[in-house]
């Protein structure tokens, strides 16, 4: 187990510097620089020398990308470009926890919806519930979460009044309400499918049927035996929703007013500031392992084949 | 049926959800609530952006210029035009005070002016100081010495800037909201922290309360503030980023703001149809002009009578309907006629038939042989569908083919700077009015070549160069035209239409106008009913 962690820790030493190689030089061959945003006239030669002086833009590409990288060590993710007066170290500090409180809260409605729907549409017969539970985990994964976001909004908040249309007044709040439910409703559906699947393939099974056989009560049978044994396909698609559910959705955020990581992401892109684009992204990454690891760990926790695998 | 079922749905799930939250507070009005895109900059030495409309509230130039270009003092008691023509002599108003009653002096007028043009503070608004003596060689890192610029205190309220040459431009640039104080012990003290709100003095209607980035902006009206006191004590700015048209509609129409700057082209014709929602629309004509313009020095764009073939093979009218439902104005010359020396009379006459005649004489008949080209838009707004309108009208006109290329914005400002060397054929480009001055266009725009059209005409240049030094206004705007005149002969841009700001104001507002060439907003003049 500890040499299993150590191993996993070990490599994402060369996952993330590859993150960083990759989006430090995507971002520097964007076309346009962090000054070309902004007024009706070009900035004057003079101004963008001295700013890019002052930023160390200046300097040769690979000057840039090594010393960036020493400083991203010492805990150093640089200034941000389009905000003088913030650093990364801020902007994430600032910014990643909301999207964290949304991302939770979207991953814990997706699981706890979804794996009652997922387990009753393998056990009903009935078609119409069937075939309500299938709708919704189609629509979940066929519409793309800006459509969803805009039709909340255009329906519940300048539609009917109830939420509104824009902005953001903490988790528990109806400014909660659009984003929570457009985040959950991607992972909600691919729980349904997946737990739908799994419990219907153990739902024949030996160990089931010897359940049934002694004369345990359903309830149990479906929660110990069954649900059990058909969470951990389940378990790795919520895992790998989670990361990207977590660290906020870029469409999401940006069309509910969300001031969250996925929102300000795009805004960084925009306005090519290159140190939040390389602090950020090394955060997601950083993040993506993290909770894979943990999405492994939850193996030993229920497969008790996997703890005997690694143990060797 | 699916549609209904997802729906009831997620509308029960939100009433619930709703009923735990509580009942929605009554709303007193107390605050004017707006959506605005997050400010780069809140120090008002730097913001060049739209940043300019939020620090509008918090900061005021010395003056405001009327619809006749005359000044309307603000924060000067006086300004004086020196018989010399060069020496603008300010006498400050001391009514006007910091946001913590603090006295503003020439001091901090002086020390603004001269930061704005410090190279290292790197300000984009520095170019409208560039008539001051020695103002741009300061601004190169040429010259060293602050000392030397035009711009001294001659007393605690009193100070003198010196252009270099007489410059009656300057008059219009005084009224700019780049050009305002800001408090020299506190930037001195606090470096760029000092917008922060703990620290922010601002000399206008509003102070800074409270700001969360990306978030919000709070303001309350400043006690110390030497003019007419704010009838709405607070302002309420929720910050949007991406669409923010879409976002500001939105919100408006769920009564959430009082007031939105656009439409969204798609939304316009549904307002405007609308009883209630036309009547809360507020259309203002903007002093700004998009085109199409050519690199002069290629063939086949060199040749007068193919830019004039291409010009005359458009239909404005079905532009301006596509884009903006008709609000746009139709453009038929470059600079509008609301500037000094515009004219629309001056606007190239033709019909289709003498589009093909032209083409047709420059060696392409019926649009045969003519090269392929290649169109170059940003993805702004509405201009890929201008380039699409554009590319049928000349095929079904002229019978010539052209690619588009759409570029991400600021790829495609990158792009047009690279353009000062490398070639290109044609791409669709805009000037929004800096100030109100014809050398803003004729000058800044047309001679500086600043959108890379390389149009070069020996006499076009010495007549600007005649009317900037000209400073009887009638004189000015006399000699002007004559340059407009060649300039719409030439057509080195083919002019497509003038942009409309649409606001909406909500009905209980009053006195929320549109001011001057930017067509800034101050809340601080408007009121609840």
């Amino acid at each position: 187990m500890l040499f299993f962690l150590f191993k996993r820790i070990l490599s994402a030493i060369p996952t993330l510097l590859i993150a960083y190689t990759l989006v430090f030089f995507i971002a520097h061959a964007t076309p346009g620089s962090p000054w070309d945003s902004g007024g009706n006239r070009p900035m004057e030669p003079s101004v963008k020398a001295v700013l890019d002086a002052k930023y160390n833009l200046d300097k040769p590409l690979y000057v840039q990308y090594t010393s960036y990288l020493w400083n991203a060590l010492k805990g150093d993710f640089g200034p941000s470009y389009r905000d003088r007066t913030q650093s990364v170290t801020d902007i994430v500090a600032r910014f990643l926890p909301v999207s964290l409180k949304l991302g939770a809260a979207a991953m814990l409605l997706a699981i706890l919806l979804g794996l009652p729907l997922g387990a009753l549409a393998a056990l009903t017969r009935h078609p119409i519930v069937d075939g309500i539970i299938r709708m919704i985990s189609t629509l979940g994964i066929s519409m793309p979460t800006y459509v969803v976001t805009s039709i909340l909004i255009v329906s519940l908040g300048v539609g009917l009044g109830l939420v509104p249309t824009f902005g953001w007044k903490g988790l528990f709040t109806t400014s909660s309400l659009v984003p929570v439910f457009s985040l959950a409703l991607a992972p909600l559906a691919a729980v349904i499918r997946c737990f739908r699947t799994s419990m219907l393939e153990v739902m024949n099974l030996d160990f089931v049927r010897t359940a049934r056989a002694k004369g345990l009560k359903p309830m149990a049978i479906i929660i110990h035996h069954m649900g059990r044994n058909a969470l951990i396909p389940a378990i790795t698609v919520a895992g790998s929703y989670t990361a990207y559910v977590l660290v906020g959705s870029f469409f999401v955020e940006s069309i509910a007013g969300i001031p969250g990581f996925g929102r300000y992401f795009v805004l960084a892109i925009a306005a090519r500031d290159y140190p939040v684009i390389i602090g950020t992204t090394l955060i997601y990454a950083a993040l993506v392992v993290l909770i894979n690891l943990l999405v492994d760990l939850s193996y030993f926790l229920l497969d008790p084949r996997a703890r005997l695998d690694q143990g060797r | 049926m699916l549609k209904t079922y997802i729906l009831k749905a997620f509308t029960a799930a939100a009433l619930i959800a709703t009923a735990l939250a509580g009942p929605a507070a009554a709303t007193e009005k107390t605050a004017f609530r707006m959506i605005v895109g997050e400010p780069r900059y809140m120090d008002p030495n730097l913001a060049t952006d739209f940043a300019i409309y939020v620090n509008a509230q918090l900061f005021q130039p010395l003056a405001r210029t009327d619809k006749d270009g005359n000044l309307v003092l603000l924060q000067a008691k006086s300004i004086d035009l020196a018989p010399d023509g060069r020496t603008w002599k300010i006498a400050l108003n001391p009514d006007y005070k910091w946001s913590n009653g603090q006295p503003i002096t020439a001091a901090d007028w002086v020390y603004s002016w001269k930061r704005i043009l410090d190279p290292k503070t790197g300000s984009e608004a520095a170019s409208f100081l560039s008539d001051v003596e020695n103002a741009m060689d300061y601004n190169k890192g040429t010259l060293t010495d602050p000392e030397k610029l035009g711009i001294k205190a001659t007393g605690d309220f009193t100070f003198e800037v010196v252009t270099a040459l007489p410059a009656p431009q300057f008059r219009a640039k005084l009224a700019l909201p780049y050009l305002t104080p800001v408090p020299k012990a506190v930037v001195e003290e606090f470096g760029e922290k000092w917008v922060a709100p703990e620290h922010m003095l601002s000399n206008g209607p509003y102070k800074l309360v409270s700001r969360v980035n990306d978030q919000s902006i709070v303001m309350e009206a400043n006690p110390h503030y030497g003019g007419k006191k704010p009838a709405i004590p607070r302002i309420e700015m929720t910050i949007a980023s991406g669409d923010q048209c879409t976002a500001q509609l939105r919100a408006y129409e769920a009564n959430e703001i009082d007031f939105t700057t656009c439409v969204p082209s798609q939304d316009i014709a549904r307002i405007r149809q609308d009883a209630e929602l036309s009547k809360q629309l507020d259309p203002f004509p903007l002093a700004a002009t998009e085109w199409v313009q050519f690199d002069m020095t290629q063939a086949p764009w060199s040749d007068k009578r193919v830019r004039h073939a291409l010009a005359l093979a458009i239909d404005r009218q079905a532009i301006v309907t596509a884009v903006s439902d008709g609000t746009n104005r139709i453009a038929s010359t470059i600079i509008p006629d609301s500037i000094p020396g515009g004219n629309s009379g001056d606007a190239l006459k033709g019909s289709i038939e003498d589009a093909k005649k032209l083409l047709a004489e420059a060696g392409f008949p019926d649009g045969k042989s003519f090269p392929q080209f290649t169109l170059s838009t940003p993805a702004t707004r509405e201009r890929p569908l201008i380039a699409q309108l554009l590319q049928q009208m000349w095929a079904d006109n002229l019978g010539i083919q052209m690619n588009i290329n759409v570029l991400e914005s600021n790829a495609f400002r990158a792009w047009v700077q690279t353009r000062k060397t490398e070639k290109y054929d044609i791409m669709i480009n805009g000037w929004w009015s800096d100030y109100a001055d014809p050398a803003n266009w004729f000058g800044d725009l047309i001679t500086a070549d600043v959108r890379q059209n390389h149009f070069t005409n020996a006499a076009f240049a010495e007549i600007v160069k005649k009317a900037d030094a000209e400073t009887d206004p009638a004189k000015r705007a006399e000699t002007f035209r004559e340059a407009n005149k060649i300039l719409e002969d030439e057509q080195p841009m083919i002019a497509l239409q003038n942009p409309t700001d649409l606001w909406m104001v909500k009905p209980d507002v009053e006195g929320l106008a549109h001011e001057g060439v930017l067509n800034m907003y101050h809340i601080g003049e408007a009121a609840f009913k």
